[in-house]
């Protein structure tokens, strides 16, 4: 039962339309605050000092884009691959700094420093990367703009 | 399929990166590429970055406030502004990562030394700016200026 409802595509459709929604959420406060947000990437301590700002610059258009295009189903492969790599690599940088006991703010949603890390983003986080996998396994495209240019570009539609 | 996403997932990634890129050079606030390393503090920088007693005070009861003694172990065991937590300059290499542990790179830090006329809390500010603090200030009075003005003084090695 539980099994059908994860491998159901309507389920996977809901999953492809909400993690577009939240990746898009996501990269808005990034984009609008560059600045506070390399603060955030270099207070995990991750990322070499020199590169921090290169990262803070793409990793919010990599959330839009790949966020846009999961929304509407457009390259819906690509994204979701990219969306599942991108939850994977927040999942390491929080649990990184949980281990190493960083008091610092998650810079997940918004960079003003208000959220601090804590395991409850953590779980967060892995719902979110489950969700990314059952969308990766189980989506068929459903109303996505993928499905439509294959139908006109059928020669027997 | 695999083949045909992971293809897709590298073109978005180029889109993506190219986008960021025009978007950060034609913006006003868009950051340079590459982290600069910051240069030694110039006068003017000292200057400005010195606060004085009463700030001190003020912030020596903000929780959130690091203070930071570049003075030696000796020293400070002697003592030191209440909260504050010793980091010699001289040991810096050595104690660095065990001192500022867990402490996020936009943490106010204040540094503070024997006095006027020690520069170990200036070239402390230094380090912790090279290393990636963004607001450090230096108590230029230090220990002498607390001391003198019966400020509440705290003796061990903290």
């Amino acid at each position: 039962m539980i099994k059908k409802f994860i491998a159901h595509p309507y389920t996977a459709l809901i999953g492809r339309i909400l993690l577009g929604a939240i990746f898009i959420y996501a990269s808005l406060s990034k984009i609008f605050n560059p600045d506070q947000f390399a603060q955030a990437v270099m207070n995990y301590r991750i990322v070499p000092f020199v590169s921090v700002n290169l990262f803070a610059i793409v990793l919010p258009w990599l959330e839009l884009v790949s966020g846009i295009f999961l929304l509407v189903g457009l390259f819906s492969g690509g994204s979701i691959v990219m969306i599942t790599l991108l939850m994977a690599l927040f999942l390491g940088a929080m649990g990184s700094a949980l281990l190493r006991g960083l008091d610092i703010s998650c810079g997940c949603f918004s960079t003003d420093g208000v959220y601090k890390i804590t395991i409850l983003y953590f779980i967060r986080d892995l719902l979110l990367f489950a969700l990314a996998l059952q969308v990766l396994f189980y989506d068929r495209g459903i109303l996505s703009v993928d499905k439509l240019r294959k139908r006109r570009g059928s020669p027997s539609s | 399929m695999l083949k045909r996403s992971v293809v897709e997932c590298i073109g978005i990634f180029l889109f993506a990166t190219a986008l960021a890129f025009l978007t950060n050079f034609s913006r006003s606030d868009g950051l340079p590429l590459l982290r600069p390393k910051l240069l030694p503090l110039s006068a003017e920088d000292k200057q400005g970055n010195s606060i004085s007693l009463q700030t001190l005070k003020e912030k020596s009861e903000q929780p959130g406030v690091i203070i930071l003694d570049a003075r030696s172990p000796d020293e400070f065991a002697e003592g030191h502004i209440p909260r504050a937590k010793n980091l010699p300059y001289y040991e810096f290499a050595e104690k660095a990562s065990v001192v500022l542990k867990a402490i996020p790179f936009d943490r106010e830090i204040i540094a503070y030394c024997e006095g006027l006329e020690c520069s170990n809390a200036e070239d402390l500010a230094f380090l912790l700016k090279e290393n990636g603090y963004t607001k450090v200030k230096v108590f230029g009075g230090g220990w002498e200026e607390w001391r003198e003005n019966g400020m509440p003084v705290k003796r061990g090695e903290g």
